[in-house]
């Protein structure tokens, strides 16, 4: 079970590792923009 | 496009041959990576026989990345790159031409090396057609994809650790076959060697084709 | 200052809505609602994450390699496919390495051996140590089209190796171990193939909420490799200043035009850290 669990885990930590960084990534970025461009594009 | 080929080619071994780079650091260092592996194998004679084919190819897979590093060293310095690329050579001959010689520097590599695995671990021969087809077939292979990732790794920063990482994973099927084949030569193992050169002749094949077909492409954006 | 809402939009929510819900009921059936399995007991429990995993990342650098060919062909080439490529080739990565961790954890408990040079085990472990590769020569900066280019080379080298890689660690496991470690396959039924269907599915909407996420993030730095990042220091710098002094440096904000005004309120900043110091 605990194996289970493990791999669970580690999928689930991956993926929000990623995603946090992605996302904070994104939103750095966007808020460097120049003033009047708030959006990704 | 042929005659490109050897003009290169041949300016490349010249500047070997009359630098001695490859003489005085190249093959010291392969001899001394079969050494180390001695050390590694702890004098087992008979895991050392064993195990030959394979560490007499990861030596030469780590001698042909010092290789490739030198042929794309010689290009940087001077703006000889923009000297090449105003040349008015053909693409598909600087490519080959780079090919032919850092196959000609591997082959050289590779009899010093066998010689030292020969001496070193006590290893017999068993096939030598195979032998010799294999290991000229890869390195052909290698030499291919080590100067299409070269040209790549030449332009950019980061390159001297940048070109192993990208070269190693994509010439491990190299290391494999041709480990295979040398293990059938050498009468370690009953595997089909045959078999596996045909391996090795298409990765030969698709690099040496990737790279005629796109070297103008790269002599042109890096 | 406004809310920033980074990469997000209408689309993402909505994607980002859906694989919370479906990774949710995904581990709700898989861990808990499922019965054990007959012969892998607790363990079948990874087969909700092990394969959708690796099928997402086949996607992931089949995606890229089709986008690089796509940039390649000239009558295609735009930069969107270069940026698809990059993201799906990171996402895909990504997956390759769970697909790898939760592999090698199911190996241990299935069999007692972290590490089996299984074909298919060793055949993603190459693509990913390659793609790897890949995403270390993209991030090596440079003029951004011959980055593209070359880059785009590099991936359709890659797949199109992906056939000897096979064909070479295929014979090469054969040769060495008998079928005694192949996968005993579990058989699937009822509720754990329906909970595995959705675990594809949530999969799926994780997948390419990510990647949208990612490719906008290539967006924004490609804006920023072309524009130049003065005019963003400028804007952190007036930021900065609106916080310390807290009314005029906003005001100053608000000018005729953006890098006038954002130069302007930065040098304003500088003058008054400097003023501070000196008091």
């Amino acid at each position: 079970m605990s194996y289970v669990a493990g791999g669970w885990a580690a999928a689930g930590v991956l993926v929000a590792v990623y995603t946090w960084r992605t996302l904070r990534r994104g939103r750095v970025l966007v808020r460097s923009l120049p003033p009047g461009e708030k959006t990704w594009r | 496009m042929w005659r490109d080929a050897l003009l290169v080619g041949g300016k490349d071994l010249r500047i070997e041959i009359r630098g001695r780079v490859a003489t005085m650091q190249v093959a010291p260092y392969a001899m001394l990576v079969l050494l180390l592996f001695g050390f590694a194998f702890d004098q087992d004679h008979n895991l050392l026989t064993q195990a030959a084919p394979g560490l007499f190819w990861v030596a030469v897979l780590l001698s042909s990345l010092l290789a490739v590093q030198r042929s794309f060293a010689i290009e940087a310095t001077d703006g000889t790159r923009d000297g090449l690329r105003l040349s008015g050579l053909d693409p598909a001959g600087i490519f080959l031409g780079k090919v032919a010689a850092v196959v000609i520097e591997l082959v050289a590599l590779e009899v010093l090396l066998g010689v030292g695995v020969v001496v070193l671990f006590g290893t017999r021969l068993h096939d030598p057609a195979l032998l010799v087809v294999s290991a000229l077939v890869a390195s052909v292979g290698l030499a291919a994809a080590g100067t299409v990732y070269g040209m790549i790794a030449s332009g950019v920063r980061g390159r001297e650790t940048l070109l192993p990482l990208l070269v190693l994973p994509v010439v491990a099927p190299v290391l494999l076959a041709a480990t295979q084949c040398w293990m059938a030569a050498l009468g370690s193992s009953t595997t089909d060697g045959w078999r596996w050169l045909s391996l090795l002749v298409a990765f030969g094949v698709i690099y040496l084709a990737l790279g005629v077909v796109s070297f103008s492409t790269l002599v042109e954006e890096t | 200052m406004t809310v920033h809402k980074g990469t997000a939009n209408q689309l993402t929510r909505v994607l980002g809505a859906g694989s919370l819900v479906t990774v949710a009921l995904t581990a709700l059936f898989g861990l808990w609602l499922t019965p054990p399995d007959a012969v892998q007991g607790q363990l079948v429990r990874l087969i909700y994450v092990h394969p959708a995993a690796a099928t997402a990342c086949y996607v992931g650098f089949g995606l890229c390699a089709l986008a690089s060919l796509a940039y390649l062909w000239p009558r295609t080439r735009s930069r969107r496919w270069d940026r698809l490529a990059a993201a799906s080739a990171e996402v895909g990565v990504v997956f390759c390495v769970i697909t790898l961790a939760t592999g090698s954890i199911w190996g241990r408990g299935s069999w007692g051996v972290w590490w089996t040079w299984d074909a298919r085990l060793t055949l993603t472990a190459l693509l990913c140590a390659v793609f790897l590769g890949y995403l270390a020569l993209r991030r090596t900066g440079g003029n951004p089209e011959s980055r593209a280019l070359t880059s785009a080379i590099v991936a359709v080298v890659c797949v199109a190796l992906v056939p000897i890689d096979h064909y070479a660690t295929s014979w090469w496991t054969t040769l060495h171990q008998g079928d005694t470690l192949m996968r005993a396959n579990p058989l699937i039924h009822g509720s754990q193939l329906y909970t595995m269907l959705l675990s594809f599915v949530a999969v799926g909407l994780v997948f390419s909420w990510l990647v949208v996420h990612r490719y906008r993030v290539e967006v924004l730095e490609d804006r920023f490799e072309e524009e130049g990042f003065a005019v963003a220091i400028a804007e952190r710098r007036a930021e900065a200043s609106a916080a310390v002094q807290d009314r005029p440096a906003e005001s100053a904000v608000v000018g005729p035009g953006p890098a006038v005004a954002a130069s302007s309120s930065s040098a304003g900043s500088e003058m008054g850290r400097d003023g501070e110091v000196s008091e």
